[in-house]
């Protein structure tokens, strides 16, 4: 496969690459301000020299946009399927000797991958049905991991208000009581946030990442609660000013909710 | 002696801001603006973390990713890029990169993934 390197209007170079990583790359609209390229890294000429590299780099018509998402689904459906069947920390391309916080840290790291919702807008359903099967895919296995890590188990459930856990099996059935003055379990954490489809829930005991959960959001003000499926991604002790607690990945969030959620945590920080 | 964790990023206002994410964590600080200076800066033998960007002046970010593999195979590079396609990550790692973590980045990530990455040091 050949590679290439290109630069952008101030000599910044990338490389060496694929076309296919210089496609994806152009289409994900980050490569707007490509001047030339090079085979080889040394000698670069303008792109029309190199018409592959030009063909790469230009706006793609529908077909292609469909060819592509199609090998992406391709390509996620074949990582389940080795994932399935791979020791968790091979997978996660660890040690035997890789702690349970490297562990978990590797783990929420990958799974920002498989994030529907970082899906470009013209994601077609199979193409999100396929990332998510991804998620829960590795969630699962992460899961099997948490049961056989001894962790620290010895956190108490810290009882805070307004919050009620429930475990049934693997899964977890959470009452959340949001107030309009205090929206901060969707702003405070920087990945799993309202504008992410996630949230962060203040709690002191542990709870098993990979866990599926059941969200039952009533906001005060809004007289019908809002129910909500997710993951837990994250789970953190009590470090650099976050607070101890779990994140929430939400999935098949219906638009409505989310446009719900976003005005009203928007509404509440703005006071 | 001193265990460094260096910065290669052509901007210096992110080299700034990770920096910042790093400040209080056990290690040195240093940072440089492209790739020869992070190759000189590592041959004086006390860095034990870089963390790269993948566009810089002259040579790329795969490039000294790259060669810094040969050279010092055992040195954890962690990738910080906003070029977070799904195949550049996987390029990126199938290059030697130990983590990729997406700009913009929160300082809880930068810390977590240099922890990780020091953890995991031969």
């Amino acid at each position: 496969m050949s590679q290439w390197w290109v630069a952008d209007s101030e000599a910044r170079v990338l490389g060496p690459v694929s076309l296919e990583v210089l496609t994806e790359a152009a289409a994900a609209g980050k490569l707007k301000d490509v001047r030339v390229a090079s085979p080889d890294g040394k000698n670069f000429s303008p792109l029309a020299q190199f018409p592959e590299v030009q063909k790469a780099l230009q706006p793609r018509k529908y077909e292609q946009v469909v060819a592509e998402q199609n090998q992406a689904i391709e390509r996620l459906k074949a990582w389940v399927v080795s994932a399935k069947t791979m020791p968790f920390l091979q997978l996660l391309g660890l040690p035997e000797s890789a702690s349970g916080e490297t562990v978990r840290a590797t783990f929420f790291n990958l799974l920002q991958r498989f994030y529907p919702d970082r899906l470009p807008g013209d994601a077609t359903p199979a193409l999100r049905r396929a990332c998510e099967d991804a998620f829960l895919a590795l969630s699962d296995k992460m899961i099997n991991f948490e049961r056989q890590w001894p962790g620290d188990k010895t956190q108490k459930g810290g009882a805070v208000e307004g919050i009620e856990l429930e475990f049934h099996g693997n899964h977890l059935a959470l009452k959340l009581k949001v107030k309009a003055r205090d929206v901060s379990m969707f702003t405070r954490h920087p990945e799993l946030s309202v504008r992410n489809d996630g949230l962060f829930v203040p709690w002191g005991g542990p709870v098993p990442l990979g866990t599926g959960v059941t969200v039952t959001v009533g906001f005060q003000g809004h007289p019908t609660p809002i129910k909500l499926n997710g993951r837990v991604v994250a789970a953190r002790q009590d470090v650099e000013g976050l607070g101890t607690g779990f994140g929430i990945k939400l999935l098949e969030l219906p638009d409505s909710d989310r446009a719900f959620m976003r005005a009203y945590v928007a509404r509440a920080t703005s006071r | 002696v001193a265990r460094t964790v260096l910065i290669v990023d052509d901007d210096a206002f992110t080299r700034a801001q990770l920096r910042d994410c790093l400040v209080g964590m056990d290690v040195e600080l240093d940072d440089v603006a492209d790739a020869e200076g992070a190759l000189a800066r590592v041959g004086k033998g006390d860095v034990i973390c870089v963390l790269l960007d993948l566009v810089m002046p002259k040579m790329s970010g795969l490039q000294l990713l790259g060669t810094l593999k040969l050279s010092h195979p055992g040195l954890p590079v962690i990738v910080i890029s906003g070029l977070d396609t799904e195949r550049m990550i996987d390029e990126a790692t199938r290059q030697g990169a130990r983590l990729f973590l997406r700009k913009p980045f929160h300082p809880l990530e930068v810390q977590q993934a240099v922890r990780s990455a020091l953890e995991l040091s031969p």
